[in-house]
């Protein structure tokens, strides 16, 4: 009786503390998105009640701003290619690390993993200046290089650790069948890494997405603005009118919970992944 | 022969790998500890011996902004336990932790930038909590949060808990969910209760990856800070929320010396690589414990 008496309390203790963690965590996207959906004498008046009447001109005020979409573009593009030649360009080295033989092999790899910690802010002022030198400030391609060069010791950890367990008697095989090296890559270790493929690239896409600093000083010229920059800076113009920014933050912030309500298993398994080093 | 061919071509897989993490990684770190030695005379560089680490050292406001960011290392504590703690609640499968788990981890996948606004609106003078407070008779707790000297920065680190909490439930979550279950059930015979069973099982069976997460919060909170900052209080009021980044940022892209900045961002590439020698040895010790 004591037990269950105890074991109740501790149940009813451990809800209450999870629903005011959970209150906590929704208020802040509750008011971004109730107040993105009102007009702007509303949330004046009452911030916390719900739109009454509801519109979306928030929205289309925020897509009329000036440059939105090219903003808009600029984050996709980046996103997509970032995450896209990071994952061919690990996936050549992992599949070296793991399944070729080579000298120096366990010193080179191991050479990668403190590369994961270097802090951004040590970097960004040489980066800078070696893109300066090379004519590339305001260019996609150099921010591209940049967020490539910061996720490949990641992914490519990720990968190898994932390509190491597959069979070396299914890459015999494809030998035998007269496959050369590369095409073995293609043909049988690239479908079978299809999962760590995936889980990777979540976390890069949701990475790249969010970035600040580098796209803050890469990208100076406004037409070449990331959404995150672009909002970022737009908030000062703009600081009266609260449910455009509001919404302009919805913008920003939908595509990557779409990612989240489809692909948690899989980003959260990245994240994992790449915190068991050393 | 054939082996030859083996060698060069697995060298090429790996090359494109390393030409960029070189060029991105290695040589920016290279060109840091070179520039943080050297200055600017005549449009020529020049080595310069210790003076950008003198001239660093002697301004206020580096001393300032290394107070802040270790004010900010005060997070890591309250983050760990309050992980844990949200930890072993999902994990004793109470009711509706799956999604629990979601939510907590969400926002996590918020842009820095988006956190930071939301919260800007919400803690400034005229903002939803004030305005809560004073309907609820609190006018005395309705203060300017983002604002106040006092108050700036543990509301900012406040931010940064809400933001990162996710991470650690998840990373202790996984851990927990691997324990020999066993452990636990021999803890039962011997008649353990709830406290003890966490502080003679869970604890010291997640030491490891408790001792990984201070580690990289710590990293964080040094290195990972900048976008909080930038969006919520620009460093201010009065630079109560200066850290190191935005030092450095403020220093080289709003018209400072460089190769000030240069030797600052080296303080703090210091400060990282002593955090991670710490980690790697303590994990180098546990293997030695364990065999």
């Amino acid at each position: 009786m004591n037990t269950r008496n105890q074991s109740f309390i501790s149940k009813l203790l451990s809800q209450i503390l999870m629903i005011i963690m959970t209150f906590s965590i929704i208020m802040p996207l509750y008011f971004m998105f109730t107040n993105s959906f009102k007009e702007r004498h509303q949330y004046v008046r009452d911030a916390l009640s719900l739109p009454s009447p509801f519109t979306l001109q928030n929205y289309i005020e925020a897509f009329r701003g000036k440059n939105f979409v090219e903003w808009f573009k600029n984050s996709i593009i980046l996103t997509f290619c970032s995450a896209a030649v990071t994952m061919v360009i690990a996936l050549l080295a992992a599949y070296a690390f793991a399944k070729l033989h080579f000298k120096g092999k366990r010193l080179l790899f191991r050479f990668i993993i403190p590369l994961m910690s270097v802090p951004p802010v040590a970097m960004i002022i040489p980066q800078f200046r070696m893109i300066k030198t090379l004519g590339m400030v305001n260019t996609l391609q150099s921010v591209i290089i940049i967020y490539t060069g910061i996720m490949l010791p990641m992914t490519i950890y990720m990968f190898r650790n994932f390509l190491i367990d597959i069979p070396d008697s299914l890459l015999e095989a494809a030998r035998i069948d007269g496959c050369s090296r590369f095409m073995t890559l293609i043909k049988i270790v690239a479908p079978l890494s299809v999962p760590v493929i995936i889980t990777s690239s979540v976390v890069n896409i949701v990475w790249v997405w969010n970035e600040l600093l580098i796209a803050l000083v890469f990208l100076q010229k406004e037409s070449l603005r990331t959404l995150i920059v672009g909002i970022t800076l737009f908030r000062g113009r703009f600081t009266l009118n609260v449910p455009v920014i509001l919404a302009g933050l919805g913008i920003v912030s939908i595509p990557m919970i779409i990612v989240y309500i489809f692909a948690q298993k899989h980003l959260v398994e990245g994240l994992l992944a790449g915190s068991v080093k050393g | 022969m054939n082996k030859k061919i083996q060698i060069n071509t697995a060298y090429l897989y790996i090359l494109p790998a390393f030409l960029i993490m070189g060029g991105i990684i290695v040589y920016p770190v290279i060109e840091l500890i070179i520039g943080s030695f050297m200055t600017v005379t005549g449009g020529k560089e020049v080595f310069a011996a210790l003076r950008n680490y003198r001239l660093a050292f002697k301004d206020p406001l580096l001393w300032t902004a290394l107070q802040n960011n270790l004010k900010l290392f005060l997070c890591v504590p309250v983050m760990t336990v309050l992980s844990l703690v949200i930890a072993v609640i999902l994990f004793n499968r109470i009711a509706g932790w799956r999604f629990y788990r979601s939510i907590i981890f969400l926002p996590f996948i918020l842009a820095i930038p988006v956190v930071g606004i939301i919260f800007t609106y919400i803690l400034q003078m005229n903002g939803v909590l004030n305005t809560t407070l004073r309907n609820l008779g609190l006018d005395m707790l309705a203060i300017d949060w983002l604002g106040s000297p006092t108050l700036a920065l543990p509301s900012v680190g406040a931010v940064i808990i809400w933001k990162q909490l996710g991470f650690g439930v998840v990373l202790f979550l996984a851990r927990l969910m691997s324990i020999d279950i066993s452990l636990y059930e021999a803890a039962e015979v011997d008649g353990a209760t709830w406290l003890q069973k966490f502080f003679q099982v869970t604890v010291p069976q997640a030491a490891a990856v408790i001792e990984f997460y201070v580690i990289i919060s710590l990293i964080d909170m040094l290195s990972w800070v900048f976008s909080f900052i930038f969006v919520m209080t620009a460093g201010g009021p009065g630079n109560r929320t200066t850290v190191l980044e935005f030092l450095i940022y403020k220093k080289s892209f709003g018209g400072g010396d460089f190769n000030i900045a240069m030797a600052i961002s080296a303080v703090v590439l210091v400060m990282a690589t002593i955090l991670i020698i710490i980690h790697q040895s303590l994990l180098g010790r546990r293997e030695e414990m364990s065999e």
